[in-house]
C-alpha cells in the first residue's frame, strides 16, 4: 500500500480503526463505498473481532445486534452502553399492593403480576406515576390449589390439584385482558404438576402427578397428543409424576419425579423419538434452551449445564461453589439465577458475531455475580468458566448478617441488572462485569412502611425490558414497584416479535410514549404540547381507522379504553364517561357477562366439591371478597378521577 | 520551582518544557520515572515528531495542565465524552496533514485525551457525508468500477435493520 504522506489512508491501520469506531454504522458503510482499501479494511471482520475481544474479552456471547459482522456488533453494543450510561433517566416509584407475587411478566407497556389472591394485576408502565393505580385486576384462579402456572406474554396457564387446566388471555390487545378465564377441553386424572405455553407455535404442554404428558392446541383448547412416558422407562418402572416441562413445537423436554429427563421429538404420529437421561439428583431450578438443547439446572451448591444434543448427549458442565479452584468462599451458595430472555427459535445461528450465545447470571449469597454463556460452556480446571465475575458495591447499604444483599437479578445480551431488598439497583456489563450505572440508590423514605422492622424480609424482583426497545426495566421490593428508563425508547411501530396483530395496539403505546417523553424530558408550562399531541393522536387514529377498514376496536384511545375496561369489568352501573366506541362497549359488556357466568358456574361446581370432600380447601376460581371488592372499587374510582382530571 | 525537561524533535530542534506539562505524555512520564532525569542528562530524542507538530502538542498540554481527564481504563467514558470545545477549535484550524501528524504524535507519546480528540475530529469529518463527499474531503481516488460500486451499496448487512 502506498498512500501519499499526510492522508487518512497513510495512518496506521490501528489508528484508522480507532477513528472509525467513533462512527455510526451508516457512515461506516458509506466509507466502505469510497475505495478498495477502505472497503477491505471495514469488511475485515477478523480485525473488528480482535477489537471486540480487546474490549470485551469474549468471542462467544449473546449477540446484541443479531448481525454477522463484528464491526456492527461492536458499534451497536457501544451505542447501547452509551445509552445506559448517559441516557436521561426516568425513574419512578409507586407503592402497589403486590405482596405475594408468584410470577411476573414485563411486556412493554404492561407489567403483569400473578398475585397471592389469585388475580392478575396489570400496570401500565407508559403512564407510570407516583400515584399509579392498578390498570386492571382480573381474578384468574385461587392460588390455593393451583399446583402449576405460567405467565407468558399472551397467555397465563394454570393447572390445578384436581386436574383442571385454565387459560387466561393477557394480550396482545387490551381487550384480551378483560376476557374471561377459559377451561381446557379435558381434565387430567391427577394434579397438574407442570405447565408450559409455547406462544410462538400456539402449543400448551401439561404434565400431571401420574406421569401423563399432554400437548394442547392453544386456540381450540383440545388435546393434540398424549404421551406415555412409562413406556420410555422400558416398562420396568411405574410412571413418575412430572415436575418440569418445556416445549418448542413438537419438541418437548420433561423431567419426572425420579429425576429422569426426557427429550421427546414428536415428528409425527407414527414416529416419536425419546431420549432419556438420568439426572441422578434433584435440582431447585430448571430451564431448557431449545436452540442448543441444553438444560440449565441449579441447586444451592452449583450451576449445571447438561447437553442433549446428539453429538454431545449427556455432557455435563458444572460450576460448583464448593470447588477449591475458584475464588469463591467455600461457604457461599447460589442465591438466584437469571437466564436471558430471547426470541424463541429452534436453531442456533452460528453465523452471528459471537455465535448466537445466550447469557445467564447467577448471584451468590455473598453478593458476587457471575455471568456465563450457556450455549458455549467452557471449562477451566474442571469448572465452568464465567464470562465475568463481579461484586456490586453495596458499601453504603446496611445489610444484616446472613442476608443476601441481592434480591433480584436479570440479564440480557448486554447488561446485568441487580437490585437489593432495600431499593438499590445498578447495571453492569455482562461481558466484562464493569460497572455501568446506578439506577436507584434506595427506596425513598416516604414509601417505607411506618413500623420499621429490624429488617425487611428480602424479597424482590428485577426485570430488564426488551433490549431492542431501549434501556429500561422494573425492580420490585416490598410493595414498591420502580420503573426506570435510560434514554428514549424506540417506538415499536414495526414490532416483529408479536407479529402484525399487535402492531395496532403498539401504535397507541408508542404515541403515549411520545407524550410521556415530552412531559418528563422538558418542562412544559402549559398545555400546548398536550394539545398538539391530542391532534397528532387523532390524526394517527384516523389514519389507522381508514387503514384497517374502520376496525377501531384495538386502536380506541387508550385512556378511554382503560376507563371502559375498568368500569365494565367491575361494575356495570359505573359511569361510562367519554365512551364513544359502541363496538368496544359491546365486546367488553359481553366479556363481562361471560366472566360472571363462569364465576357463577365455577362457584356452583365448587360448592358441590366442597360437600363431597371432607377437607374443604378446594376453593376455586376466585369469588372476589366483599371488602376487597369495595377497596378495589374505591381505587378504581380514584384512578378514574385522576385520569379524567388529567 | 518546576523541573525543566529538554527534548529534541526529529528536525533537531531543542525544546525546554516544564516537567508537569510534558508528563501528559505517559511515554515521557514513564521514561522520566524509570531513568531519573536531571539537569545534566542529555535531551530526550523524539525521532518521530517534527518540531511544528511538537509545538502544537505542547500548546495543547499547556492549555490542559489543570484538566482532569476520565480514567484511561474507562474506555467508555472516554469514548462517549463529547470533544472539549477548546480542543475542537484547536484541531479545526490545523490542516489535515497536521491533524494526522498530531494523532500520530499523540499515539507515539501516549497522550490518550489528545489522541481521542484527534480521532473524534476525523470521525466528525466523515459523519453524515456521501461517498463522493468523503472522497473529496480525504482525497481518496475512487478505484471501483460502477458495477462494483452498485454491489457494495447493496450490501444489506450494513442496512440499519432495527
Amino acid at each position: 500500500m502506498s498512500h501519499a504522506q499526510g492522508t487518512l489512508l497513510s495512518l496506521p491501520v490501528e489508528l484508522q480503526l480507532q477513528i472509525f469506531q467513533n462512527l455510526h454504522i451508516q457512515d461506516l458503510h458509506t466509507l466502505s463505498q469510497t475505495c478498495h482499501t477502505l472497503h477491505k479494511l471495514i469488511n475485515n471482520d477478523e480485525l473488528w473481532k480482535r477489537l471486540f475481544q480487546k474490549k470485551y474479552q469474549a468471542t462467544r456471547f449473546s449477540s446484541f445486534s443479531r448481525s454477522h459482522k463484528f464491526a456492527i456488533e461492536l458499534l451497536k453494543r457501544d451505542d447501547n452502553l452509551k445509552a445506559w450510561k448517559r441516557g436521561i433517566s426516568v425513574n419512578r416509584n409507586s407503592p402497589v399492593q403486590v405482596s405475594g407475587v408468584h410470577d411476573i411478566q414485563l411486556n412493554y407497556p404492561r407489567l403483569t403480576m400473578l398475585t397471592d389472591q389469585g388475580t392478575i394485576k396489570a400496570l401500565a408502565l407508559d403512564k407510570f406515576k407516583s400515584k399509579t393505580k392498578i390498570e386492571y385486576e382480573v381474578p384468574v384462579t385461587s392460588m390455593n390449589g393451583c399446583t402449576s402456572f405460567q405467565l407468558g406474554e399472551k397467555y397465563g396457564i394454570f393447572g390445578r390439584f384436581d386436574g383442571r387446566l385454565f387459560l387466561k388471555a393477557l394480550g396482545p390487545s387490551k381487550t384480551a385482558f378483560v376476557t374471561s378465564v377459559v377451561k381446557f377441553g379435558k381434565d387430567h386424572q391427577s394434579a397438574v404438576t407442570c405447565v408450559y405455553c409455547d406462544e410462538l407455535n400456539g402449543v400448551v404442554y401439561s404434565g400431571d402427578e401420574n406421569g401423563a404428558l399432554w400437548m394442547w392446541d392453544v386456540k381450540t383448547k383440545q388435546v393434540l397428543k398424549e404421551f406415555d412416558l412409562a413406556e420410555a422407562q422400558q416398562g420396568n418402572q411405574l410412571a413418575a409424576g412430572l415436575k418440569f416441562v418445556k416445549g418448542f413445537g413438537k419438541l418437548i423436554f420433561v423431567i419426572d419425579a425420579n429425576n429422569v429427563a426426557f427429550l421427546i421429538d414428536a415428528i409425527n404420529n407414527e414416529q416419536i423419538q425419546i431420549d432419556r437421561l438420568d439426572l441422578e439428583q434433584n435440582f431447585e431450578t430448571y430451564d431448557f434452551d431449545f436452540p442448543s438443547l441444553t438444560l440449565t439446572a441449579t441447586d444451592i451448591h452449583g450451576l449445571h449445564l447438561l447437553q442433549f444434543h446428539k453429538h454431545s448427549f449427556g455432557q455435563h458442565f458444572e460450576f460448583s461453589v464448593k470447588s477449591e479452584s475458584n475464588s469463591v468462599a467455600l461457604d457461599d451458595s447460589i442465591h438466584t439465577i437469571a437466564i436471558e430472555k430471547q426470541r424463541p427459535s429452534r436453531q442456533q445461528n452460528f453465523r452471528l458475531a459471537g455465535q448466537d450465545g445466550r447469557h445467564l447470571a447467577i448471584c451468590l449469597k455473598s453478593g458476587i455475580v457471575l455471568t456465563f454463556n450457556l450455549r458455549s460452556p467452557e471449562t477451566q480446571n474442571g469448572q465452568l468458566q464465567a464470562l465475568a465475575v463481579f461484586l456490586p458495591d453495596f458499601d453504603s447499604l446496611k445489610i444484616p448478617d446472613g442476608v443476601s444483599p441481592i434480591s433480584g437479578i436479570d440479564v440480557n445480551s448486554s447488561v446485568v441488572l441487580v437490585s437489593t431488598f432495600n431499593g438499590f439497583a445498578a447495571v453492569y456489563d455482562v461481558l466484562t462485569g464493569d460497572f455501568i450505572r446506578v439506577i436507584s440508590s434506595r427506596i425513598p423514605k416516604k414509601y417505607l412502611p411506618l413500623t420499621e422492622a429490624p429488617f425487611i424480609v428480602p424479597t424482590g424482583v428485577a426485570i430488564l425490558g426488551e433490549e431492542r426497545l431501549g434501556c429500561f426495566g422494573v425492580t420490585m421490593t416490598n410493595d414498591i414497584v420502580q420503573y426506570f428508563q435510560c434514554g428514549e425508547l424506540k417506538h415499536r411501530l414495526t414490532a416483529g416479535m408479536h407479529g402484525s396483530s399487535s402492531g395496532k395496539a403498539n401504535v397507541v403505546g408508542a404515541v403515549n410514549d411520545m407524550r410521556r417523553n415530552k412531559k418528563y424530558h422538558k418542562v412544559i408550562k402549559n398545555g400546548i404540547a398536550d394539545l398538539q399531541f391530542e391532534n397528532h393522536q387523532d390524526d394517527m387514529k384516523e389514519r389507522l381507522v381508514s387503514k384497517y377498514n374502520g376496525d377501531s376496536q384495538d386502536i380506541a384511545d387508550e385512556t378511554e379504553e382503560l376507563e371502559l375496561a375498568m368500569v365494565l369489568n367491575q361494575s356495570l352501573n359505573g359511569d361510562i364517561g367519554a365512551a364513544d366506541d359502541e363496538e368496544l362497549q359491546m365486546a367488553l359488556a359481553l366479556s363481562k357477562l361471560e366472566f360472571e357466568q363462569s364465576v357463577v358456574d365455577d362457584s356452583a361446581e365448587n360448592a358441590e366439591e366442597l360437600q363431597e370432600s371432607s377437607n374443604g380447601n378446594g376453593e376455586d376460581v376466585l369469588p372476589v371478597l366483599d371488602d376487597e371488592d369495595a377497596e378495589f372499587q374505591r381505587q378504581l374510582e380514584e384512578a378514574m378521577r385522576l385520569s379524567l382530571a388529567e | 520551582m518546576t523541573e525543566k525537561i529538554r527534548l529534541t524533535t526529529s528536525d533537531d530542534q531543542e525544546f525546554i518544557v516544564e516537567r508537569n506539562i510534558i508528563e501528559r505524555s505517559v511515554l515521557i512520564k514513564n521514561l522520566l520515572n524509570d531513568t531519573g532525569y536531571d539537569e545534566d542528562s542529555e535531551a530526550i530524542p523524539l525521532p518521530n515528531v517534527r518540531s511544528s507538530v511538537f509545538k502544537k502538542v505542547i500548546e495543547w498540554a499547556e492549555h490542559h495542565k489543570d484538566t482532569t481527564f476520565p480514567d484511561d481504563d474507562d474506555e467508555d467514558a472516554r469514548k462517549s465524552a463529547p470533544i472539549d470545545d477548546w480542543d475542537k477549535d484547536f484541531l479545526k484550524v490545523v490542516d489535515q496533514e497536521m491533524l494526522y501528524e498530531i494523532i500520530l504524535a499523540a499515539n507515539f507519546l501516549n497522550i490518550r485525551p489528545l489522541l481521542d480528540a484527534g480521532c473524534k475530529t476525523v470521525a466528525e469529518m466523515i459523519r453524515g457525508k456521501s461517498a463522493d463527499e468523503i472522497r473529496r474531503t480525504f482525497n481518496i481516488v475512487n478505484d471501483f468500477s460502477p458495477d462494483e460500486e452498485e454491489a457494495i451499496k447493496r450490501e444489506n448487512e450494513w442496512a440499519e435493520d432495527r
